[in-house]
């Protein structure tokens, strides 16, 4: 067996082609992280549990609304926000962060963008047990949670577009990374996370309606707390994915080869 | 059939300081509608200047020149790091990069995970790593020290594991920024036995070196650069 050759393809399907890099390199990220912890990544899932339920209790106080309707709505939110935003987050630095590999060695963009995807989706994993735990003691469970599959598979979709986008712009402008958390930070008190929508009574509702993470995050919510999600966030959805993709294309067009002279 | 081929290649580093990195300077740059007009490509230093070369199979080419010449960036190019400013560069065949040993490996990991991080990054098939993965803890001589953490090997050991990883696969094509010489005495010799032999299956090498002697013994073409042109060919 020799080294094979190394033919350019695509960045779509250099997915399939380099699958075993990333996975196995995305998972060694999680193993390295955590190495030499007794209980690993579950220090994430212990200190998610313990964040949700405190500021779950509390909150359902201050909103004076049931636990049982606000905990599990503020558990659900909370997780998905949190692999969201850390993606968003990391995807900043992500070509930063592979430097070494990509000044030595030609990889599609997309393998390393991959790999960050794939460990925050392992890591979203170790979260989602308090999710079927909540769901569990709330006795949640109901037939519309298959419906959160393909939603999660959209913001799978749409988060690894938008990664491809940032990864590019922020290795050329170091600057928007600092932009992106800022602004990550910001919009989690614009979104109906740690709020419901209904206590903004119909006043300034367009905080919401017009909040693209409202559309991303209740898409995966609604259903996994028992509601089909309306038509109208499927529709934001793949208004979302589309214009993340041509602004993908566009920046791998012009860009990727650009990217390890950046680095 | 492994060939390289280069045609008026160019190779133009942009040099960014935090200032022309950074979003503000270009949004005033914008703004101003580019009266700083100097500034506004940055500075950019030219690696490579125009060159045109062609290697065959079967050519062991040395690359030669001062600090600075472009002999690794030219290296980098060749693995496809660097894409052409101007001009085409061609390279048919797959690429052995024995630029960095121990790219990915990391000192929390074991001997063992490192191996499989290491050839992962060659693109090697996981079954076939499996099935070479006692050869290479074999030539490495390593033996029950490939289960300890690498931060725990000396760097003798560390240079051995990865010199032995990285040899264990053919390619058409070889790059090597430097000959390599691994390890005490006895290893080394054994180490230059598996590296000569690593040579002769692949097609091309190209070798860049400051030791005239050493490029002496194994290449049969010479390329002396400087200031990223070639300056002799032959």
């Amino acid at each position: 067996m020799s080294v094979p050759e190394n033919k350019t393809v695509g960045e779509i399907p250099a997915i399939v082609k380099y699958f075993n890099m990333w996975f196995l390199l995305g998972w060694y990220d999680i193993k390295q992280r955590y190495r030499r912890s007794l209980i690993g990544p579950f220090w994430i899932t212990l200190s998610t549990g313990v964040m949700v339920s405190a500021i779950g209790f509390m909150f359902s106080n201050i909103f004076k609304s049931s636990i049982q309707e606000f905990l599990p709505y503020f558990a659900v939110g909370q997780i998905v926000w949190l692999f969201i935003s850390t993606q968003i987050n990391e995807s900043c630095v992500t070509f930063i962060e592979y430097k070494s590999i990509i000044k030595q060695m030609s990889v599609p963009l997309s393998v390393h963008i991959m790999r960050k995807l794939w460990n925050n989706l392992i890591l979203f994993g170790h979260n989602f047990l308090i999710v079927i735990i909540v769901l569990l003691i709330f006795n949640k469970i109901s037939w519309t949670i298959f419906l959160a599959v393909p939603a999660f598979i959209l913001i799978l979709i749409l988060l690894f577009l938008i990664s491809i986008m940032l990864g590019i712009v922020c290795t050329r402008f170091r600057d928007i990374t600092q932009i992106v958390a800022v602004f990550m930070q910001l919009i989690f008190f614009f979104t109906p996370i740690l709020w419901m929508k209904k206590v903004l009574a119909g006043r300034n509702s367009w905080v919401s309606d017009f909040n693209p993470f409202y559309h991303i995050i209740e898409i995966v919510r609604s259903p996994l707390l028992g509601v089909a999600p309306s038509w109208i966030h499927w529709v934001h959805m793949l208004a979302y994915i589309g214009i993340a993709a041509v602004m993908a294309v566009f920046f791998l067009k012009k860009f990727k080869l650009r990217v390890s002279y950046w680095l | 059939m492994s060939m390289i081929s280069a045609e008026n290649l160019i190779i133009d580093y942009p040099i960014f300081d935090s200032s022309s990195r950074s979003l503000k300077k270009t949004i005033i740059r914008a703004a101003t509608g580019g009266r700083i007009a100097n500034d506004t490509r940055g500075i950019s230093v030219r690696a490579i200047d125009g060159i045109s070369f062609s290697i065959e199979h079967g050519e062991r080419v040395g690359l030669m020149g001062s600090n600075g010449a472009g002999k690794s960036t030219l290296l980098r190019a060749l693995a496809g790091v660097y894409a052409p400013t101007y001009g085409s560069l061609l390279v048919n065949g797959s690429v052995a990069s024995l630029l960095d040993l121990s790219l990915g490996m990391d000192g929390e990991f074991t001997g063992l995970e490192n191996i499989f991080i290491r050839c992962v990054l060659m693109g090697i098939p996981r079954s076939v790593i499996k099935k070479h993965v006692d050869e290479i803890i074999e030539f490495s001589e390593l033996g029950d020290y490939i289960k300890m953490p690498m931060r725990t090997y000396s760097s003798g050991m560390h240079l051995r594991l990865s010199f032995s990883v990285c040899t264990a696969f053919p390619a058409d094509i070889v790059l090597m920024d430097e000959w390599l010489a691994v390890g005490d005495a006895d290893f080394s010799k054994k180490a230059e036995n598996r590296l000569t032999e690593f040579i002769k299956k692949s097609s091309i090498l190209v070798l860049a070196s400051h030791s005239m002697e050493q490029v002496n013994k194994i290449c049969n073409r010479i390329i002396i650069m400087e200031h990223g042109s070639i300056l002799k060919d032959g």
